[in-house]
């Protein structure tokens, strides 16, 4: 069962988006902020990490570059949620080290889509 | 050819075909050989002799001869035997034939066609015209001689031997009369053109030789007495370069001994105001020096100002030398007279006895004892005096009285000697015989004197009389009483007329009191006359004259005669009064403005200024003049260098007019911002002397215009802030709509999986509800982002097949929602394209939803096709490959005004569809801005209930294959929508700046062209290469290539030259311009009005031919030359005669007139033309040199198509001005072709040439 890391502050949103997940059968486990979500993803080592960008003590652009630094983390990919559709965050995202990016609101089944596919590279990346 | 003439020719025999096989092979080898030498000759003359040769040879004729149509002044015609070969002497030149149709010869010129005749004796159609007769003449062709006007004559070829012409000979017959007739027209060009450069080179030189034609030294200097002007005169006679003695750098060629006296006297004069004369030695070019006479007088202003000072120095070497003479003669008649050796005598007559003293017998040269008498002395008497001497004694001795007789000796030794004898008869002597006693005594010095001062005066006079116009002399008393030859050869008065006080007759009535008075008081005061009147010339004409006599005073101090000499100075008159009215005008116009007027004067480094500079900037009453380092030190320092540089560009480069924008010190220490604009006085030789200026102070614009940059400024910052508010406002809502959105999903699922179905469609309605609501705020933040620049490209590799069929298939639910059926048809091997997926996609949605709104039970069709570059149209050129999606549906589509605002943000068909079909109406505003991110674009072609056909193309490369100019987003121009209205042909335009490329396309489109952007140069060449477009308007400032580099490769570029480039900049370069061959020239902000005219000018046709019917003056000259650039035929005419017979051969696509000029009635001229049912239509453009009268104007308002008056600052104002009314007549051009003969002289041409067609190959 894949495992997946949430990290998002927005209640309502956390709440809503892991329990669709899990009833698509994932294993969900949350963190609240930056910090963390970066130690949760070194103990947890979740297949792929759901990472918010706007987040209390470090930022998601600041996790994103730890998780990337990190030996134990290096290899997890990153999907990128933001509501920061102006000009400059996708660049601004993918270069902090996330490996794809899902503005908000959530387009569910597009998200499950990208779930997959940061999946199935995961081994390559891990092989590099 | 007729063919009953065709149809003559037998059947030939083999060998008769060979020989007329060689025969056509000589022909056409002569005719080409002639072609060649008619091409390189334009000596008439010498041609029409060469081709009677060569025609008689290639026809195997003994006779041929060129025959010229002659219309004789009793209106009758002939054709003069110009040339030939085989005539009896005094033919050629002299003889002529008919020149009607009953002559072969004539009939050949009256219609044109070739005539054969291959027996003359038997003809019908014609009489054999007495020369052909003389000659045995049987069979002859004759063909017409014409090129591009009327008839020159006929060429013909006559044989009295046996044999046939055939139409092939006519043929060769014509051909060398075509090229006759060619080389006839560039002939007659040629002398045209040589008489047109003539007419300015007379006119030139008589411009020149105006102020030389005084004979006097002339000079025009300053107020303050710096010369500026000199005519040539002086440089011819001091030998100093222009440059040299200007200022008062005069005192170099000055007597040293003389010149302080002159400049004091020079300097109390301009202090003063008071004319200056002035008598001193010059220095000439060899060094030595001539005494001339100077007179200097002030020029007034109407104000009583001076503005200048004319001078003049007359050459007086000859008459102090008279003068000097004159002294010299009294000295040595004094001397002569005291020394006087009078000799007593008395002759005792009844004796015949003289008693003589030795004084006598010296004169008459007697010994002292010899006894002299009567007949002695008389026999010494020189014998053309002894007749008179004789009477007189004889007198002397009947009547008894006295006598005194002035008479010459003849010596023994042959010398001469003048001597005078006075006496008395008296019989009182103690013999009281009658006796003569007297004195007698030798004058021969005083008479040497007296001749040798004659001598001189003759000299003096022609002297005078080879200087000055007219030159006289009266008596002393000032009254004619000789004829005066030059006097009468001016005015044409007899001596009968003239004389006594006749003369006065010849002076304008209204000069006649002041030329009284100052003879009057001349005489009075017996001083120089001097006066100016107008003098009546022998034409009736009065010229202005400049008058001065001197008085010749004999030794006793009374006048003996007066010399007088009138100087014609009407030309110079003129040109003063036109200086003086430009002066005042300009007066007048600084008084007018507000403008801070300078005169600065370049030798004294000084300048003037007008009351303006104290009104304007505060300065005091000492700011009258200055020095130019004074206005240098006012220039705000960031400025100085930019106006230095530029207005010593414009004196240095021999330029004439400078302006420049810079900040000028007020009194108060503010600076105001300054438009100063000046111009460049010049001397004849282009020396530069003044520069006369207006500063206008344009603070309050410059300051409006700030404040408006700064509305603008402030007014985009606040539209931008606005979009960051509405994209940040737009991010806040989605998060709890995101929310709102999530949970409906969730509740839907689980509900579905609970099976409480109930409740579903609730929730449905939630979750479509918030996502109608994300998609608006979705839409207002793409809408901000983009107007908030933040909307960002992001490039990646895409396959263009599965991108299409992604979308299809995303939008394949919501199209089916109205029973639509979605069709997708993708070509083959499209491969990828590299550009922004996700904005593609969006577009795609878009357009795909969009259809699917307005579309019930119909079929949506999403297409896909990659275009080949290639000029399908003006809006798809590009170098780029590119791909082409198309969106169409069979909806309801849309009205014409609906697709005009269909772009616009918030705008949907009409109000109630919101209501119908809902949506945001932003989405195609989107979908156009997204187009046009990605470099391409988007158009639409839709009626109303016919359906809707989107088509989307967009580059395949995003990063190289941008669509010229549409870099940017920017409103979609209306006109790309609208394919009704045919593109008339494209311009393009080539100008870095996005917004003026934007303006420039919107006013072509609504002109009806098609455009073409390119945003740098290397484009636009590149499009120029691949279009060819109509025009190109071409912006002067842009990055790496500027458009100099652009004009340039366009101009070198054989298949480019033709295509005119109109130049649109914000500088003033327009010399450079048109140098590199700019067909016309715009500054920013372009005038759009008289865009549209050049444009119109550009519709297509060649220009046509301008007559123009104006003095032949710089102006014409410079017309011509211009219009001549840009195409046009020129014809110049003065005359009323010359036009017409222009008129009769050409009809002119315009005719230029300036209605008031000498030689010419206009208006006479313009009725004439309306009485011609050919000439009627013809448009004329009427330039007018001097004003006329309103009633004037009126009745050439109906008449003219445009009235341009000679604008005040030169022929540039004129030109403009008549180019633009040319481009007006353009859109309706006459409904026949201009330049072309009426419909039967082109069924001649036709025929004509039908005849030459055999011998082409």
């Amino acid at each position: 069962m894949a495992k997946l890391l949430l990290v998002e502050d927005h209640e309502e949103i956390w709440d809503f988006l892991s329990r669709r997940l899990k009833r698509r059968g994932f294993d969900v486990v949350l963190a609240f902020d930056g910090r963390q979500g970066v130690d949760m993803a070194r103990s947890e080592q979740p297949d792929v990490i759901l990472l918010d960008m706007n987040l209390p003590i470090i930022d998601g652009w600041t996790a994103a570059r730890e998780l990337k630094a990190g030996q134990e983390t290096a290899g997890i990919p990153i999907i990128a949620l933001t509501a920061h559709a102006m000009s400059g965050d996708r660049e601004k995202t993918l270069q902090a080290g996330c490996d794809d990016y899902h503005p908000k609101p959530v387009d569910f089944s597009r998200l499950l889509t990208q779930i997959d596919t940061a999946m199935q590279r995961r081994p390559q990346t891990a092989g590099e | 050819m007729p063919p009953d003439q065709a149809s003559q020719t037998d059947t030939p025999s083999s060998s008769q075909l060979a020989a007329s096989l060689t025969r056509r092979e000589r022909q056409h080898d002569l005719l080409a050989r002639f072609g060649m030498a008619a091409l390189k000759s334009t000596d008439i003359a010498e041609l029409l002799q060469q081709a009677t040769a060569l025609c008689a040879e290639a026809l195997e004729a003994e006779l041929c001869k060129a025959l010229e149509w002659v219309k004789d002044a009793d209106g009758s015609e002939r054709l003069l035997v110009r040339a030939g070969v085989g005539w009896h002497p005094a033919v050629v030149g002299r003889r002529s034939v008919g020149a009607d149709l009953t002559s072969p010869a004539g009939y050949a010129l009256k219609t044109g066609e070739p005539v054969i005749t291959n027996d003359l004796g038997a003809e019908s159609r014609f009489r054999c015209p007495a020369l052909l007769a003389e000659h045995g003449v049987t069979r002859a062709v004759n063909v017409i001689i014409r090129g591009e006007g009327a008839p020159f004559g006929v060429l013909e070829v006559d044989s009295s031997r046996e044999g046939r012409f055939d139409a092939a000979d006519a043929a060769f017959l014509q051909g060398v009369a075509n090229l006759l007739g060619g080389a006839i027209d560039r002939a007659n060009d040629a002398a045209a053109r040589r008489r047109t450069e003539a007419l300015l080179r007379e006119n030139e030189a008589q411009f020149r030789g105006l102020a030389d034609l005084i004979p006097q030294l002339t000079w025009m200097a300053d107020a303050s007495g710096a010369i500026y002007w000199y005519n040539r005169r002086w440089y011819d006679y001091t030998g100093a370069r222009p440059g040299e003695t200007e200022g008062w750098n005069w005192r170099s060629v000055h007597h040293p001994d003389h010149v302080d006296r002159a400049s004091d006297g020079f300097f109390r004069a301009i202090r003063t105001g008071e004319p200056w004369e002035d008598t001193f030695p010059l220095r000439g070019k060899d060094g030595q020096y001539r005494w001339f006479l100077s007179r200097a007088v002030p020029v007034r202003g109407q104000d009583g100002r001076i503005l200048r000072w004319l001078g003049t120095n007359t050459d007086v070497t000859e008459q102090r030398k008279a003068e000097s003479r004159i002294m010299e003669a009294e000295r040595r008649l004094q001397l002569a007279l005291r020394a006087a050796r009078i000799g007593a005598w008395s002759w005792n007559l009844e004796e015949d006895r003289i008693e003589a003293d030795g004084r006598l017998r010296e004169i008459f040269d007697f010994t002292a004892d010899q006894p002299i008498g009567g007949s002695d002395v008389t026999g010494r008497v020189h014998p053309d005096d002894q007749p008179r001497i004789g009477g007189i004694i004889e007198t002397a001795r009947r009547e008894r009285g006295e006598y005194d007789a002035e008479f010459r000796i003849l010596l023994p030794s042959g010398e001469v000697r003048w001597a005078v004898a006075r006496g008395v008869v008296t019989d009182s002597t103690p013999e009281r015989s009658l006796t003569l006693i007297g004195v007698t005594w030798d004058t021969t010095d005083a008479k040497r004197a007296e001749e040798k001062l004659r001598l001189s005066e003759e000299r003096f006079r022609s002297l005078v009389e080879a200087t000055a116009a007219i030159v006289w002399y009266t008596s002393g008393a000032g009254r004619f009483e000789t004829p005066q030859p030059s006097w009468s050869s001016f005015t044409g008065q007899t001596f009968d007329e003239l004389k006594g006080i006749g003369w006065v007759e010849a002076i304008h009535p209204d000069d006649r009191p002041h030329t009284s008075e100052a003879w009057r008081a001349a005489r009075a005061g017996r001083t120089i006359y001097k006066t100016e009147h107008r003098l009546r010339r022998y034409d009736g004409v009065y010229r202005d004259m400049l008058v001065r006599a001197v008085p010749l005073l004999d030794a006793g101090g009374a006048v003996q005669e007066w010399v007088g000499v009138h100087t014609d100075i009407t030309t110079r008159r003129r040109a003063e009064e036109a200086l003086r009215e430009t002066e005042e005008r300009y007066r007048l116009a600084a008084q007018a403005t507000n403008d801070a007027i300078w005169d600065w004067n370049l030798s004294s480094d000084r300048i003037h200024w007008n009351e303006a500079v104290r009104t304007l900037f505060g300065y005091g009453a000492d700011t009258g003049e200055t020095s130019a380092s004074w206005w240098m030190d006012h220039i705000h320092p960031d400025d100085q260098d930019h106006v230095v540089t530029g207005i010593h560009a414009v004196i240095d480069g021999g330029g004439t007019r400078w302006n420049d924008e810079y900040r000028f010190r007020r009194a108060d220490g503010s600076y105001a911002s300054i438009l100063d604009r000046g111009f460049v006085l010049r001397s004849p030789i282009g020396q530069p002397l003044r520069m006369i200026g207006a500063m206008q102070d344009i603070s309050v614009r410059k300051r409006v215009e700030e404040e408006l940059e700064a509305a603008r400024f402030t007014a985009e910052e606040a539209n931008r802030a606005k979009s960051l508010f509405i994209a940040n406002m737009s991010h806040e809502l989605r998060t709890p709509l995101s929310a709102v959105i999530g949970y409906t999903e969730m509740l839907e699922e689980e509900l579905a999986d609970l099976g409480v179905d109930s409740m579903l469609p609730d929730l449905e309605k939630i979750e479509a509800n918030a996502r109608h609501l994300l998609n608006l705020i979705n839409g207002v933040l793409d809408i901000s982002k983009i107007e908030a620049g933040k909307m960002e490209v992001h490039g990646e590799d895409a396959d263009i097949a599965e991108l299409t069929r992604e979308v299809a298939a995303t939008v394949e639910a919501l199209v089916s929602k109205k029973g639509n059926r979605l069709a997708v048809e993708v070509a083959d091997g499209l491969g990828t394209m590299h550009t922004d997926v996700v904005k593609v996609r969006q577009c795609l949605f878009n357009l795909l939803s969009n259809a699917a709104k307005f579309t019930e039970d119909g079929t949506i069709t999403l297409s896909v096709e990659r275009a080949a570059p290639g000029p399908q149209g003006a809006e798809e050129t590009t170098s780029a490959d590119m791909v082409v999606f198309r969106v169409t549906d069979t909806g309801i589509g849309m009205t014409p005004e609906q697709v005009r605002r269909l772009f616009e943000r918030f705008m949907q068909a009409d109000s109630s569809t919101t209501r119908r079909f809902g949506g945001t109406g932003l989405g195609l505003a989107i979908t156009k801005a997204f187009a046009n991110m990605l470099g391409g674009e988007i158009s639409v072609d839709t009626a109303s209930g016919q359906g809707t056909g989107f088509t989307l193309r967009l580059p395949a490369d995003l990063r190289h294959g941008r669509l010229a100019g549409t870099a940017d987003a920017d409103p979609l121009r209306v006109e790309e929508v609208t394919p009704s209205q045919a593109a008339r042909e494209t311009i393009l335009i080539i100008d870095d700046e996005q917004a003026m490329r934007e303006l420039l396309a919107r006013f072509l489109h609504r002109e009806g062209f098609g455009v073409a952007l390119a945003a740098d140069g290397q484009t636009g060449l590149s499009i120029a290469r691949q279009i060819r477009p109509r025009a190109i308007l071409l912006d002067v400032m842009m990055p790496r290539t500027d458009g100099w580099s652009v004009l340039s490769v366009l101009k070198a570029e054989p298949d480019l030259a033709d295509i005119p480039v109109i130049i649109i900049s914000s500088r003033r370069e327009k010399g450079l311009a048109l140098s590199l061959g700019a067909a016309d020239y715009f500054t920013k902000p372009v005038d759009w009005q008289r865009l549209h005219r050049v444009l119109s000018g550009l519709g297509g046709q060649a220009p046509g031919t301008a007559l123009v019917m104006m003095e032949a003056d710089e102006t014409r000259t410079l017309l011509a030359a211009e219009l001549g650039r840009d195409g046009w035929q020129i014809a110049e005419t003065e005359t009323e005669e010359e036009a017409f017979s222009r008129l009769a051969t050409t009809l002119p696509t315009v005719i230029l007139l300036d209605p008031v000029m000498a030689g010419l009635d206009g208006f006479a001229f313009l009725k004439a033309l309306d009485r011609n049912p050919d000439w009627r239509d013809i448009p004329v453009i009427v330039v007018v040199a001097q004003p006329i009268g309103r009633d004037e104007t009126e009745e050439l308002r109906g008449r003219v198509q445009d009235i341009i008056p000679m604008a005040e600052d030169g022929a540039d104002g004129v030109i403009e001005e008549l180019k633009e009314a040319i481009a007006r007549l353009r859109p309706a051009p006459p409904d026949r072709p201009p330049q072309e003969r009426g419909p039967q002289d082109r069924g001649m041409d036709a025929g004509a040439t039908n005849g030459t067609g055999g011998t082409d190959g």
